[in-house]
């Protein structure tokens, strides 16, 4: 890219802006060819050290619409560590520009600072999503988690029931074939125990990420 | 945060790169970005906001190769808000030190 296509990139998506704003804008820029071919460099390499210009315009963009907001942080940072003088602090804010306009930056500053209705709007889905199903639906997987865990015990307590019931009734070759079949129904309830074992893990730990989940989205708004 | 966090460095870098001398906006970005790793263009917009909030003004001066050059200089609430900006960036590296620090004993 050399300057002039540099410069006309920046132009264009800079069009939201007055014209005299994104001549001011653009003169920095030349200013910072000059300079750079002065230092030797070639417009494709100082276009380059330069970055994307539609990125560069973004920052324009958003800096205009959200030109209060920034400002409030500002005067709100700078409030508890600065000694008196509050009248410099309204000076921080500057004044609403009209040509900005609210649809062209609407994501940036929406996702820097979260307005307070969005937050009560987090509440009040979450507290509806799991009075209504959100809940429920974790107790009954519960329950079904418990209830599993049915398998591997029943199989535990089958086994030895095979296995003690054959050595007390029966004589001869019985009670060692029963209890090959009652250790092995044991060794299997172990396995389905492995098993139950890492279902529960991570279901706890899905709950565990869950309830973060709902607890940031009442913190932080949607 | 990291939008913010990142401004606010870069603002405090170019206000503390002001407070030595008066610079234009080649010579900060080259300051810059020699040490940070960002493009030299992010440097205009930060210095287009620290003027439309008062903290700096520009003129133009002549250079040797003819074409004035835009500079920039810091203004009494420009000063007042690096010492400003300083003293919030000691008190975070500080605080980031104790974590760290902390985190390596327990580990």
């Amino acid at each position: 890219m050399n300057k002039d296509q540099f410069l006309a990139t920046l132009n264009e998506a800079l069009s939201p802006l007055s014209r005299s704003e994104r001549e001011d804008i653009l003169s920095d820029y030349i200013e910072h060819f000059r300079a750079g071919q002065e230092n030797g460099k070639t417009q494709e390499e100082v276009a380059e050290g330069l970055g994307d210009p539609s990125e560069l315009a973004r920052a324009y963009i958003e800096e205009l619409a959200g030109a209060k907001e920034s400002g409030r942080d500002t005067a709100a940072q700078a409030n508890p560590a600065q000694s008196g003088t509050p009248s410099s602090q309204a000076v921080q804010v500057p004044p609403l520009r009209p040509y900005a306009p609210a649809g062209t930056a609407q994501g940036a500053p929406a996702s820097q600072e979260k307005p307070q209705g969005s937050q009560a709007l987090g509440i009040v889905l979450v507290v509806l999503f799991n009075f209504f199903l959100g809940a429920w639906l974790l107790l009954s997987l519960a329950c079904a988690v418990i209830a599993l865990w049915a398998v591997p015990i029943s199989l535990f307590a089958g086994g030895l029931a095979v296995m003690v019931g054959a050595i007390v009734s029966f004589s001869g070759m019985l009670p060692l074939i029963f209890s090959l079949l009652g250790i092995s129904l044991m060794a299997l309830s172990g396995l389905a125990g492995i098993g139950m074992y890492y279902v529960s893990y991570y279901f706890i730990r899905f709950i565990a990420i869950y309830i973060k989940f709902c607890a940031k989205l009442c913190r932080e708004g949607i | 945060m990291t939008i913010q966090f990142k401004k606010g460095v870069l603002e405090l870098c170019v206000l503390a790169l002001l407070d030595s001398r008066d610079r234009y906006g080649y010579e900060i970005a080259a300051s810059l970005t020699k040490g940070i790793d960002i493009s030299d263009g992010t440097v205009y917009p930060v210095l287009r906001r620290l003027q439309q909030d008062d903290y700096l003004t520009s003129y133009l001066c002549e250079s040797q190769g003819g074409a004035p050059r835009k500079y920039y200089t810091l203004t009494p609430k420009g000063k007042e808000f690096l010492s400003l900006l300083v003293e919030e960036w000691r008190r975070f590296s500080a605080q980031v030190d104790t974590i760290i620090h902390g985190g390596e004993e327990s580990e």
